[in-house]
């Protein structure tokens, strides 16, 4: 059947339009059976595991009655535009009012009912104009640690969890959140709140009970200009940013109905201090949490510090904090070899959650060019193979830096895969409706037994070692490229300003052959 | 026709509405410096040996992978990236995969014809919901599950491959979930037509001679299955397949399957698929009759060098046209698979074609060479 070049789909007197008819139908077929099957989407308040709702908890139904009118009122401060070191980029329309979008004022409402487990609410924040922000059903436990470990292995966990920020973002397009705005509203301030695209709520790190609200928006009048760039900046832009209080006894009642079986005494959430002091004796057994199945072969390639790696910011969150003098005495490093010969001056937050730069934090980096060793392990595990601890130690080091539960399938080349200290670790931000479970997990719905966990401990007794007095405050991995054969490690400084250390790890070809089988059996 | 593309869109962006898709991990952060985001990959695949049921018996491989070259371009879309997340609907990835295949002739090299085939060619388009994709483009059927150890190249065959004749095809494909612990896959697609070599090149006397097989004639196919999700060790699923299936000059058949599967997979070791479908096809001439399919496969991850993989494969047909002839064929498929370094494999292929109701008992080994093998999106 011998012929000339024809034309697409032009061969003995094909009709082009017969394609589409077939795939008309099939496609109306689809979505019929799309829309009458139900397009199923994971609700955190959805009830689960048993049917029906419930009253609230006693002990929390009882402090709303106790407020009047069952509304409990608690108070809000921002900053305004007078205050330069609120990181990221600023909304045209951000604190350019003394009134509108200043949300000084938030209502918390108990749900009558809910399910099992949950303590729901309904939040509105409330400007002095009259505008509300409202997210409603919300589950006060997303923004509660959970205390996973027993013993006295507890007392580290509590605090790493309450020195991490931590929180929830609700989404405008799923309408996780809505605004109403004031009647005398301002054109501008209609125009920002059409602009909004995220309400975030956070339970802050630096004081017990202190949490934080965020309203951000999105401009894209230079988006196109970024994509031409060499950096990801994104289109997020702060409209508000305000703190507050949250009730004491409501926080202590969240704590204990989160975790019922806490062998320790939850009110040292309340006081950081006493409880930092109390940590340093607990011997962080890691016998029982993994089981480590042999070391693997690895290839160490580049230690930061040894090869004159330049310091540069890894994401943007350091690019926006160096940007407005953060890392108060940046000029005097280079290179991360230099974050060994001199202390790092970074700004502290200061009593009402702001930072200080006028009052820095020092941080001696010295055994950052001490840590020359990076050793990874395979972890037992029923699920795969792929999961590993990461142990980062050096000859003249009293402590080891342990990673662990890392599955290797989740890592990619165009983000970092954070880890914060403690066990299971909230991120810093997680989406109010959890991604739907596939071989990753919202840490609340992970498996304990892939769940992970970072520690300094101390290598000859093996005692929890607080990494805040080191100035170390989160691990970064990724890929260096799509080959996903080469690991990039940095540690991450107090308030995520600069990455102190880094190194690039080889790994062997069979384990980069089981990564890429695990992500096509399971992941396709 | 514009109307009708205008109708088109609609359907699309309606569709768009419905996908659900992961989003972001909450604990990722993306990088301040641009990484590469744009990739090209090429694989050479040599395959060749000993195979009673070819023309001459030994040569060039004319089952399974054929000796080819191919080309890939994976694009991951920067301004999604960038951006973060998606609002409705946005394409977030691109790839672009062909292969210029040898098409051994009864004439050996003397009539060899070289045939362009589409591979993985598609756009995926990310929605504002969780754990769903909708690709537009040349893709593998949602005709079951068959999860591979060693999948680049692989000389073990899918069942849709064998049943239909081919594994790919062109169109709108979306999976979404239904629950927590069910799975939706759809796909509408125009029955084969792109698949098999579109376009070749022979040699002959009188020089290069260029062909084409694109001959449209309503063909199409409409798929589903509904399973358990692929991140668990289990999966179960049924599926179904309905359409008229693309030939170039002759009548085209029309199919109707149903079938069911399941998929155990443990860590990344090993993997075992068992499938059956039963169903019906349909040609004016002979009327219709029955056909039963059942593949088993097993893949295993062995030590850091060796991959191994076996299936077996059976299609039984009913009666076609009163002839008194039920066409049955029992094949297996093996593969021992050896990693000669990260992006290249040395494989040995044997098969047995135990039963077949022509009477021809034909078996073969085969020896693969494939380099760029291993690609990790």
């Amino acid at each position: 059947m011998m012929s000339t070049p024809r034309g697409f789909l032009c061969a003995k007197g094909a009709d082009t339009q017969r394609l589409f008819p077939g795939l008309f139908l099939a496609l109306a077929l689809m979505l019929t059976t799309g829309v009458v099957s139900g397009c199923y989407s994971y609700q955190w308040t959805a009830s689960k595991a048993e049917r029906g709702l419930a009253e609230p908890p006693a002990p929390v139904a009882k402090i709303f009655e106790a407020a009047p009118g069952g509304t409990l009122v608690m108070a809000l401060e921002d900053p305004g535009r007078d205050y330069r070191f609120d990181p990221g980029e600023k909304d045209a329309a951000y604190a350019v009012d003394e009134q509108q979008m200043r949300f000084r004022r938030v209502e918390m409402r108990l749900r009558d009912r809910m399910p099992p487990g949950q303590v729901l609410v309904d939040l509105s924040f409330i400007d002095d104009a009259g505008t509300k922000v409202e997210a409603r059903t919300v589950d006060l436990m997303r923004l509660v640690p959970r205390i996973d470990l027993p013993g006295e292995m507890q007392k580290p966990e509590l605090l790493l969890e309450e020195y991490g920020r931590f929180g929830v973002t609700f989404r405008r397009e799923h309408d996780e959140f809505a605004i109403e705005l004031a009647e005398d509203a301002s054109p501008e301030m209609r125009e920002a709140a059409g602009r909004v695209y995220r309400l975030g709520v956070f339970n802050n790190c630096l004081d017990p009970t202190k949490w934080e609200m965020t309203l951000t928006t999105e401009d894209y009048g230079d988006f196109d200009a970024r994509l031409e760039s060499d950096l990801y900046l994104n289109q997020n832009r702060t409209l508000s940013h305000s703190w507050f209080y949250l009730d004491k006894d409501l926080y202590m009642t969240l704590m204990r109905l989160k975790n019922p079986d806490l062998e320790i005494d939850p009110a040292l959430a309340l006081d950081y201090m006493k409880l930092a002091d109390q940590v340093e004796d607990a011997v962080i057994d890691f016998d029982r949490l993994r089981k480590v199945h042999g070391k693997l072969d690895t290839h160490v390639i580049e230690i930061g510090h040894q090869t004159g790696r330049k310091l540069e910011p890894i994401v943007a969150e350091q690019y926006y904090k160096w940007d407005i003098g953060l890392f108060v005495n940046r000029d005097r490093f280079e290179t991360y070899a230099d974050l060994t010969k001199e202390p790092a001056k970074v700004a502290q937050f200061a009593d009402r959650g702001f930072y200080q730069p006028d009052h820095p934090k020092v941080f001696n980096y010295w055994w950052t060019g001490k840590m020359d060793r990076v050793s990874f392990y395979r972890i037992d595990q029923p699920d795969s193979d792929c999961y590993v601890e990461i142990v980062l130690d050096g000859e003249e080091l009293p402590f080891k830096l342990t990673l662990g539960n890392v599955d290797m399938a989740m890592l990619n080349e165009q983000q970092f895969l954070t880890f914060g200290f403690g066990f299971n670790s909230y991120p810093k931000t997680r989406r109010y409706n959890p991604a739907q479970s596939t071989i990753a997990y919202d840490p609340e719905l992970r498996p304990d037994r892939i769940k992970p966990y970072l520690f300094l401990t101390d290598k000859e007794t093996g005692r929890f070692v607080n990494n805040i007095n080191y100035g170390v405050e989160k691990v970064y991995i990724g890929w260096e490229s799509i080959d996903k054969n080469v690991l990039e490690i940095y540690l991450l400084s107090y308030e995520r300003i600069t990455p102190i250390w880094m190194a690039r790890v080889q790994i062997s070809d069979a384990m980069a052959d089981m990564i890429r089988v695990r992500r096509n059996m399971y992941n396709y | 026709m514009k109307a009708l593309k205008k109708v088109c869109l609609l359907v699309l962006l309606s569709a768009g509405m419905l996908q659900v898709r992961p989003a972001p991990g909450q604990a990722f952060k993306t990088r301040l410096y641009k990484p590469d985001h744009t990739f090209f990959y090429y694989q050479l695949n040599f395959h060749s040996g000993f195979d009673a049921g070819a023309p001459g018996g030994y040569g060039l491989a004319t089952r399974g992978p054929r000796t080819q070259v191919s080309f890939e371009w994976f694009v991951k879309d920067e301004r999604r990236i960038q951006r973060g997340y998606t609002r409705l609907l946005t394409p977030n990835a691109w790839n672009v995969k062909f292969a210029l295949e040898m098409m051994p002739q009864a004439g050996g090299f003397r009539d060899m014809k070289v045939g362009f085939r589409l591979l993985d060619t598609w756009i995926n388009v990310s929605t504002k919901w969780d754990r769903t994709s909708l690709r537009i483009g040349h893709k593998s059927l949602p005709y079951g599950h068959n999860p591979r150890i060693d999948g680049t190249m692989s000389f073990l065959p899918n069942q849709a491959g064998l049943d239909l004749g081919f594994g790919r095809d062109t169109g709108l494909f979306f999976k979404t979930p239904l629950s927590e612990r069910l799975d939706l896959e759809l796909a509408a697609t125009a029955g084969g037509f792109l698949s098999g070599a579109p376009f070749y090149v022979q040699w002959t006397g009188e020089g290069a001679r260029f062909d084409t097989k694109l001959n449209y004639r309503g063909s199409w196919l409409g798929s589903v299955r509904v399973g358990t999700p692929t991140f668990k060790d289990n999966e179960y699923g049924l599926f179904a397949v309905a359409g008229t299936l693309h030939n170039f000059d002759r009548p085209m058949v029309r199919v109707a399957r149903i079938g069911g599967e399941w998929v155990v997979k443990r860590k990344e070791m090993w993997k075992m698929v068992n499938q059956v479908t039963v169903g019906t096809n349909y040609l004016s001439e002979f009327g219709s009759w029955g056909v039963v399919n059942v593949l088993n496969s097993m893949e295993m991850f062995y030590n850091r060098k060796f991959r191994l993989g076996m299936t077996h494969a059976l299609h039984l047909e009913g009666d076609r046209g009163n002839t008194g002839v039920r066409p049955f064929k029992g094949t297996l498929y093996g593969t021992v698979s050896y990693v000669l370094y990260r992006d290249a494999r040395f494989r040995i292929n044997p098969y047995l074609e135990y039963n077949d109701n022509t009477g021809q008992r034909d078996a073969g080994v085969l020896f693969q060479v494939c380099v760029g093998c291993g690609l990790r999106k």
